[in-house]
């Protein structure tokens, strides 16, 4: 049986009808739904569980300097207060000590509190935080006298001593710094027993402070000095395929290599390298941190890290509106997070491997059309897996 | 014109179901376009930089009183003989000439009393029964950088990194001068009584210490006695000065104002209408403040955000509008001192900017009270440093425990802009924030 021509005249018209519609459904997605960019196709960070402590934080000094009146008692023998802890300072001196038997003990606290935000404009300053700022603060700045690493005390400490001053434990505990000094009135105090009463009171006052686990101070072992590790040519790390993703065509060419990255201080080897196209900002930094004192660079690397870590974390966004991302990244290095807050923070990876510390930052060039979160995270993780194998293979 | 003549059936497609079915399709195609439309619209960059409509900032009378400026110290710092004897007996009645320890002089006076003041020897050995020393110090402020009151202020609660984190901050005092706070400590270095109050340009700061031997050993006075002789000579010398003298402690900062309930950050004190009036299609930052830079020191917490719009990529090209939104709060440590430091806060830049002075290298020009918005407001604009920096139009208010500033700078192309349009552009965005603040 065959059709008449009517109906076959009708079944032409729909089947054009329902191609014509069917073209412009497709023209009309294909304009409306984006085409996956090569940001899109490239693997999210992972996200792993937060190692670094986020306190304690104190908002003021603690009352009676956080050590007891029988241990007063019994370091510095009728004590007799000199300053009585209202700006972070007490201090006893013996009442009726001769030179022999007199002792002074003192206890200062400084408390790195919120700085306040535009205290901070330049979002990648360090220190912004209590706790990464009381990191900043913390240390030793005698130059005359050895300095020792001290372990069982508070996030970490270090002791001086010397006959002049008697014994000097610096300890931090989470946002608080304090100085203990405990020294006898004129002459000079047998080292053992400044040592010991200076860790004393110094344990006592961690404790009071909320210091994780027991306080057990005790000269730390010297650090045994490291072969210095080499910083592989960064502008060549990265593949073609990863710099045409992340910067397009014209900047996988080449990058702008500087020796100076403002990561970590002046001092230590460092390089960067960057990629900065008319859509895409990409810079890589990597540091070795060297040894300082009675610390080995991979101990100074991880504070290094820390404070970075501690900052991104506590950063809040511009607005409630505005998505932070901010997770640590396993897998990458001894350790990494991952963070984009917009208008604050561009995507940036920072990971540790051992003494070097390496920043990737991603962003858009032109802030009027910012790039989303994801994307720019994204974006720096790809960069930062190639830079970390570079690494393995110069260290291998 | 040609007939198509009578119609003839019409295609079974289009008839019925089929007719339905294009008619969907048809209406399906017209949505996706319309939807096409609009995104292919949004893609677009916005037009303009900043179109207002403006508001016009209301100038509104001077009502902040000029203040005391006190030129001339009182007598003996303004104790009387009475109350000298009674707290140092034996001391020298005359302050001013100095005594046993120590050249006194205006604004300088110390009365000591060794032994209930048989002692009188400058520095004596042996066993004594009591010892009572009363210090009174009047600072007067000149005011060479700043207003003087605005100094005063200052002198009176310097800025020090952990003054926060005092466990025992100082107690409040009212009844006494403008502003007073009274310690005690039984510690060497400050032990006994400190009363500091503030009247006017001038800082007065009393200190009453002592020690009575009991069994050989030396108890310093109890506070009560210290605070009481403190205060008793505060009041004369407050009285002296022509101010208020009737010290009392208080654990309220009277009239207590409460504070705020919500407070935006910045960047989300101005909705995205507001914005578009002076800065459209601008991107965030964080910013700074411009005169609010004295209230962090104070203890107050400053944040600020910043939006910027620009038509070029590159700087020094096209359009730029930047307006700037910094906001800081007082905390409400015991009722009413938030907005009671606000207050302060905001007299002090007010009374600089009055006077046409400022800490720092910017210069200023225009000052002008408003009628509004907050509780206390005025309007001034920083003037450019060089040409291709653009004057900048700021309005500072006040809203209970908060302090607000607008500040707003833009350029076309190589020309800065200037005058009232600037401090417009901020007051209009100052009426928004105000609104989010409750």
């Amino acid at each position: 049986m065959t059709d008449s021509p009517t109906r076959t005249a009708d079944t032409t018209g729909a089947v054009v009808f329902a191609s014509i519609v069917t073209l412009v459904l497709s023209i009309a997605l294909i304009w409306v739904i984006p085409t996956p960019g090569a940001l899109d196709r490239l693997p999210d960070p992972p996200s792993g569980p937060d190692r670094v402590p986020a306190g304690p934080v104190a908002r003021t000094f603690p009352k009676g300097c956080a050590i007891s009146p029988g241990t007063v008692e019994r370091l510095v023998g009728e004590p007799r207060m000199v300053k009585d802890g209202g700006r972070g300072v007490c201090a006893w001196s013996s009442r009726n000590g001769d030179d022999r038997s007199g002792r002074y003990l003192s206890i200062s606290f400084e408390l790195s509190l919120d700085a306040g935000a535009t205290a901070y404009p330049n979002l990648l300053a360090t220190g912004r935080a209590p706790l990464s700022a009381a990191m900043k603060s913390f240390g030793a700045r005698w130059s005359d006298v050895a300095v020792q690493g001290v372990t069982g005390l508070g996030d970490e400490a270090v002791l001086q001593v010397s006959p002049s001053s008697g014994a000097t434990v610096v300890t931090r505990v989470g946002n608080a710094k304090v100085v203990v000094q405990y020294s006898a009135g004129r002459l000079p105090m047998p080292e053992a027993a400044a040592r010991d009463g200076a860790f004393t009171a110094a344990a006592e006052v961690a404790t009071g402070l909320g210091a994780r686990g027991p306080a057990r101070p005790a000269v730390a072992p010297a650090a045994r000095p490291a072969p210095s590790r080499t910083i592989p040519d960064l502008c060549a790390a990265l593949s073609e395929r990863t710099l045409r993703d992340l910067v397009g065509d014209d900047g996988a060419a080449e990058g702008s290599e500087s020796r100076q990255t403002g990561l970590v201080a002046e001092g230590a080897k460092q390089r960067g390298c960057s990629w900065r196209t008319l859509d895409f900002d990409l810079q890589v930094a990597v540091a070795v941190v060297p040894g300082a004192g009675p610390f080995d660079g991979t101990r100074l690397a991880a504070r290094e890290y820390a404070i970075r870590h501690i900052d991104a974390r506590a950063e809040e966004p511009l607005s409630v509106r505005d998505r932070k991302y901010f997770h640590p990244v396993p897998g990458l290095g001894d350790e990494a997070f991952a963070a984009q807050i917009p208008g604050l923070v561009p995507g940036t990876v920072v990971f540790r491997d051992g003494d070097v510390l390496v920043r990737v930052t991603y962003e858009e060039s032109d802030e009027r059309e910012p790039l989303s979160g994801g994307k720019a995270l994204r974006g720096a993780y790809a960069a930062a897996l190639e830079i970390a194998r570079a690494l393995s293979a110069e260290h291998s | 014109m040609s007939d198509s003549g009578p119609p003839g059936p019409a295609p079974r497609w289009w008839t019925g179901r089929g007719r339905q079915a294009a008619a969907g399709t048809i209406a399906l195609v017209l949505a996706v376009s319309v939807a096409v439309a609009v995104a292919a619209s949004r893609d677009r960059a916005p037009e303009g930089i900043s179109d207002g409509p403006l508001l016009t900032a209301p100038a509104g009378a001077d009502r902040v009183p000029a203040g005391r400026v006190v030129t001339k110290l009182p007598r003996n710092c303004g104790v009387s003989a009475a109350t000298a004897a009674r707290l140092a007996p034996g001391a020298d009645r005359d302050a001013e000439k100095g005594n046993v320890f120590r050249q006194g002089g205006p604004g300088s006076c110390m009365w000591y009393s060794l032994d209930d003041g048989k002692a009188k020897c400058g520095f004596c050995v042996g066993d004594f029964r009591n010892e009572r020393v009363l210090y009174v110090d009047i600072t007067l402020s000149t005011g060479r950088l700043q207003a003087p009151i605005t100094e005063a202020m200052q002198a009176l609660t310097p800025a020090e990194p952990n003054r926060a984190a005092n466990p025992d901050p100082p107690a409040l005092v009212e009844g006494l001068g403008e502003e007073a706070t009274a310690r005690y400590s039984a510690e060497i270095e400050t032990e006994g009584a400190v009363v500091d109050f503030r009247v006017g340009n001038a800082v007065v700061s009393v200190r009453y210490k002592g020690w009575d031997d009991v069994r050989g050993r030396r108890r310093t006075i109890p506070e009560k006695t210290a605070l009481d002789g403190a205060l008793a000579a505060a009041a004369e010398t407050a009285k002296s000065m022509g101010t208020t003298a009737r010290p009392v402690l208080s654990a309220v900062k009277n009239p207590v104002t409460p504070p705020l309930r919500t407070i935006p950050k910045p960047c989300d004190t101005v909705a995205d209408p507001t914005v578009d009036k002076v800065a459209r299609g601008a991107y965030r930052r964080r910013g700074s403040a411009t005169l609010l830079t004295m209230a962090a020191p104070a203890g107050m917490s400053v944040d600020a955000c910043t939006w910027n719009a620009r038509t070029s990529r590159y700087s020094g090209e096209g359009r730029t509008r930047t307006l700037t939104v910094s906001l800081a709060v007082a905390g409400e440590r015991l009722p009413g001192l938030g907005a009671f430091n606000a207050t302060r806060q905001f007299l002090g830049v007010y009374q600089n900017q009055r006077a046409g002075k400022s800490p720092g290298a910017d210069a200023f020009t225009g000052f002008t009270p408003l009628t509004g918005p907050g509780e206390r407001a005025f309007a001034v604009t920083k003037v450019q440093r060089s040409a291709s920096d653009g004057d900048v139009g700021i309005v500072i208010f006040q809203k209970r425990n908060v302090l607000v500033e607008v500040a707003y700078r833009g350029a076309d192309e190589d020309v800065p802009l200037t005058g009232k349009r600037l401090v417009d552009s901020a007051y209009t965005v100052a009426v928004a924030v105000e609104r989010s603040l409750r």
